[in-house]
């Protein structure tokens, strides 16, 4: 007579009892078991309902508020830090409990400021090497322009007789403020201290020409162009931390974006829409 | 017919029965879903994680917007309004998941600092007690009642 062989099923059978044999081990010796890396945190003082206070923690406590690590504390000192950590612990439990850590606008300011820098830490902090700061410079060249700027004179008449006079005059201006100050502007700059009409007719003078009198309902004006510094793109070797501060910006709203997008898709959002509807804008 | 065949159309059943539950708890969450609105309060226009965020708390930051923007506000600047009031929300939910009231000294300072406060208002509000007495018996009654553990190598106080 043949022996029968062991069948597919007589294994499923034995490898079922062997894995309810082991449930059952595991939990019977479940009190004596340790498992160092969770149960046993070498770095844990105390805990509260669950709640870790660690050797980091009492550190941190006693530079803060001794000014010295805990290892150079008496047992005393160390324990009245503990227990100041304690009942620290127990109250933020207390405010965990009552839901009071995501209600007052002071703790929902903290929170949000918090997760944010620590969202955008790393951006921060990490450094940027040249050739990622040049593939960037020339991707956005534009952001770092310098606009045209205008050097310029400007002097208001009361009549066209006296602008006419001073024109042709070997000195016209002297002894007479112009209304600009003589430095180099930007245009939006220029507009606000002559307003349009008298910043387009500037446009057309060339450096070292002025212009005719220009006649306009609070006077006559003569304009004269001292220096026209047109638009140029900065080269990179110039503008070198604004393009990192740029590169930041750019990196930190990324990375805002990015955790904003991962919660959004995580969470359950409802608008009431209805209720919304029922609001008066008017 | 054989009682193989009999119990082969018993289990039949019972998978036709199986699945027609199935069918009808699922169609009843997906209404539940589809109504969820329903669920939220005639005071609330959002709720993020079932946290409400407050039809006054949009209207104080629509005007807020407002004070900053010359033109009336459009449709696209409340829908920003409310979207920064949600992911505000979500940032904030994210910081407690996150531990950030433990971990983060000026959140932690905020959250103890809206605790003592709320205490010491008690405190006021009962006669005949000193505030630090208080304070001592309050945080004595949540020690006795907290299941403190702790570390074999150290001597506790």
């Amino acid at each position: 007579m043949s022996a029968a062989l062991p069948t597919p099923r007589h294994y499923t059978n034995t490898f079922r009892g062997l894995m309810a044999l082991a449930g059952l081990a595991i939990a019977l010796l479940s009190p004596d078991l340790n498992i160092p890396s969770f149960s046993e945190n070498h770095d844990t003082l105390v805990s509260i309902n669950q709640q870790p206070i660690t050797l980091q923690q009492l550190n941190f406590a006693s530079q803060r508020l001794i000014g010295t690590p805990a290892d150079t504390l008496t047992p005393k000192q160390k324990n009245t830090i503990v227990t100041l950590l304690m009942d620290e612990e127990l109250l933020l439990q207390r405010a965990e409990l009552l839901g009071i850590s995501g209600a007052d606008p002071g703790v929902r300011k903290s929170l949000v400021r918090a997760v944010i820098k620590q969202a955008v830490a790393k951006v921060l902090t990490q450094p940027i090497d040249a050739k990622q700061l040049e593939v960037f410079y020339r991707a956005h060249k534009a952001l770092f322009v310098q606009p045209l700027r205008i050097t310029l004179q400007a002097y208001r008449y009361p009549s066209l007789k006296e602008a006419q006079l001073a024109l042709a005059a070997a000195v016209p201006f002297q002894n007479r403020a112009s209304l600009v100050p003589m430095s180099p502007l930007p245009l939006h700059m220029l507009r606000r201290y002559l307003g349009s009409i008298l910043t387009d007719s500037a446009l057309g003078l060339t450096a070292g020409q002025t212009s005719a009198p220009i006649m306009r309902p609070d006077g006559v004006y003569l304009l004269r162009m001292v220096a026209v510094q047109v638009e140029k793109i900065l080269p990179l070797s110039e503008v070198q931390l604004q393009v990192e501060a740029e590169y930041r910006r750019r990196g930190r709203d990324t990375a805002l974006d990015t955790i904003l997008r991962e919660l959004r898709q995580q969470a359950q959002i409802t608008v009431a829409s209805n209720n919304l509807l029922r609001l008066d804008f008017e | 017919m054989s009682n193989s065949a009999r119990s082969h159309r018993a289990a039949l059943k019972l998978l036709l029965a199986g699945a027609s539950v199935g069918i009808l708890l699922g169609g009843l969450s997906a209404m539940s879903d589809q109504s969820n609105e329903s669920y939220l309060s005639a005071t609330a226009v959002a709720s993020v994680n079932h946290q409400q965020i407050r039809l006054a708390e949009y209207q104080r930051a629509l005007g807020l917007f407002a004070s900053d923007k010359r033109e009336p506000l459009t449709e696209d600047d409340r829908s920003l309004v409310l979207q920064r009031l949600i992911d505000e929300e979500l940032l904030i939910q994210h910081g407690i998941t996150s531990g950030l009231i433990r971990t983060d000294m000026a959140v932690r300072s905020a959250a103890l600092e809206f605790v003592l406060a709320g205490l010491m208002i008690e405190i006021e509000a009962s006669s005949g007690v000193s505030a630090e007495k208080a304070l001592t018996d309050y945080l004595a009654h949540l020690r006795a009642t907290a299941n403190i553990e702790w570390a074999a190598n150290w001597v506790a106080p």
